[in-house]
């Protein structure tokens, strides 16, 4: 999965029109961003990346839609 | 994993009982505003719940929901000789609430009582203890009666456990049977969740003080104090994936008619059903009007949502639940035709009524 389709999936979560999220978007200025939509981003890592498992400890570090991408390519199971 | 396997006893019959007293989406929207109200019901697919208005204890719905099964079994009760009660809401830190529920249901004195300490992993485990000493001891008739008044220690103010949360109370029978087919059990643990889902304050490591009642903002804006659940989401999804998904997965055969999970919210059930391949007239969800009731949530399931297929004849169960500790089990059985009496709605005036 390309970065451009990981934007497109964090879009249906977040519920945006397409093609609105870029990688520099902050994370704060996303109204949908809360502890609902941290789980709905889990299990669609979950469901689409079968050997990345993604620390939620991680996830308060992240500020822009690209830091969760960048979490999704650096949180490879063990 | 460790596997067991149980014969010799089968399931009778299953009641439950809720609290009358009902919370819906309004009482999220007073707590939370209307935005937040509509957001959190959606995820959870929670509607509504029966929640006590703080007098009902456990052992009341337990109570209620054993005595209902008793008289419809049409039970003696001095064939009773085991009772096991599964909560982390008892009534007292001592004595064991299942001694005080074996005199308040007329057990008589032969029978083994005890209380078992587990959350949404209870059911099973109670399950599986109960059935276990039946094919060792000299048990003719158990009841298990498991339940959760988690709303009791649940903050208002927060939003990662009002929207989820009901309190329901169960009982199963047990009976012993010899051509009964067997029960699989598939147990485990890990302790190294045990802060992810917990009541930190009010046991021995952390007595409970004026500091540890104060309720101030955590994380997310939740409020709440060491006296109240704290439940971190995010580390409970990652928990069931990894092991509450290949726990199912080990024993999911094509002949289970239906799969009976811990009633956790409706998003991760559609959610491993979705991942399992479980077919949706399979997976049971019936959480819409009661919520995620902890330990009772297994046998409220099966008693709102598949009484009509058990009580009409055999069928092959998948039940698995999971939660704090982290604690989780899973069971494949056969049973029914079951007796399953309707639900028993508890008036708040019979909390502790055998106390007057």
């Amino acid at each position: 999965m390309t970065d451009d389709e990981l934007l497109r999936k964090l879009e249906e979560i977040f519920e945006l029109d397409a093609g609105t999220l870029r990688g520099d978007t902050q994370l704060a200025d996303i109204e949908r961003w809360d502890s609902i939509t941290v789980i709905e981003f889990l299990a669609m890592v979950s469901e689409n990346f079968e050997d990345v498992e993604i620390s939620p400890k991680q996830i308060p570090k992240c500020r822009t839609a690209g830091d969760l991408i960048g979490l999704v390519r650096t949180s490879v199971r063990s | 994993m460790a596997t067991a396997k149980t014969s010799g006893s089968r399931i009778a019959g299953i009641a439950s009982a809720v609290p009358e007293n009902v919370q819906t989406r309004e009482h999220l929207a007073a707590a939370f505003g209307e935005v937040e109200a509509d957001k959190l019901v959606n995820a959870v697919g929670i509607r509504s719940r029966h929640v006590t208005e703080g007098r009902l204890c456990t052992s009341d719905l337990c109570y209620a929901a054993a005595e209902r099964l008793i008289a419809a079994l049409a039970w003696d009760r001095q064939s009773i000789d085991l009772l096991i009660f599964v909560t982390q809401t008892p009534d007292y830190l001592m004595p064991a609430t299942s001694a005080s529920l074996q005199s308040r249901l007329g057990l008589p004195k032969t029978c083994a009582a005890l209380d078992i300490n587990l959350g949404c992993s209870g059911f099973v485990y109670g399950l599986w203890s109960a059935a276990a000493m039946m094919t060792t001891g000299p048990f003719r008739r158990a009841l298990l009666l498991v339940g959760d008044t988690i709303t009791r220690i649940a903050s208002p103010a927060d939003r990662a456990v009002t929207p989820l949360f009901g309190d329901a109370g169960t009982a199963t029978a047990l009976e012993r049977d010899d051509a009964a087919p067997p029960m699989t059990f598939e147990l485990g643990t890990d302790g190294r969740g045990e802060r992810e889902l917990m009541v930190a304050a009010g046991g021995f490591r952390t007595p409970r003080g004026a500091e540890t009642a104060v309720r101030s903002e955590r994380e997310s804006g939740n409020v709440r104090s060491d006296e109240d659940l704290f439940m971190n989401g995010a580390e409970i999804f990652n928990f069931t994936q990894r092991e509450v998904r290949p726990l199912i997965q080990s024993m999911l055969t094509a002949d289970v008619d239906h799969v009976v999970l811990h009633q956790a919210n409706r998003f991760i059930l559609q959610h491993l059903a979705k991942r399992l391949k479980v077919p949706d007239e399979k997976m049971v969800i019936a959480l819409e009007t009661y919520g995620n009731t902890s330990s009772a949530s297994i046998p409220l399931a099966l008693t709102t949502g598949i009484s009509d297929s058990l009580r009409s004849g055999s069928r092959r169960l998948l039940l698995a639940g999971f939660g704090s500790g982290y604690s989780w089990a899973g069971v494949t059985l056969e049973c029914g035709p079951l007796v399953m009496p309707d639900i028993v709605l508890v008036p708040e005036s019979a909390a502790g009524a055998h106390l007057e």
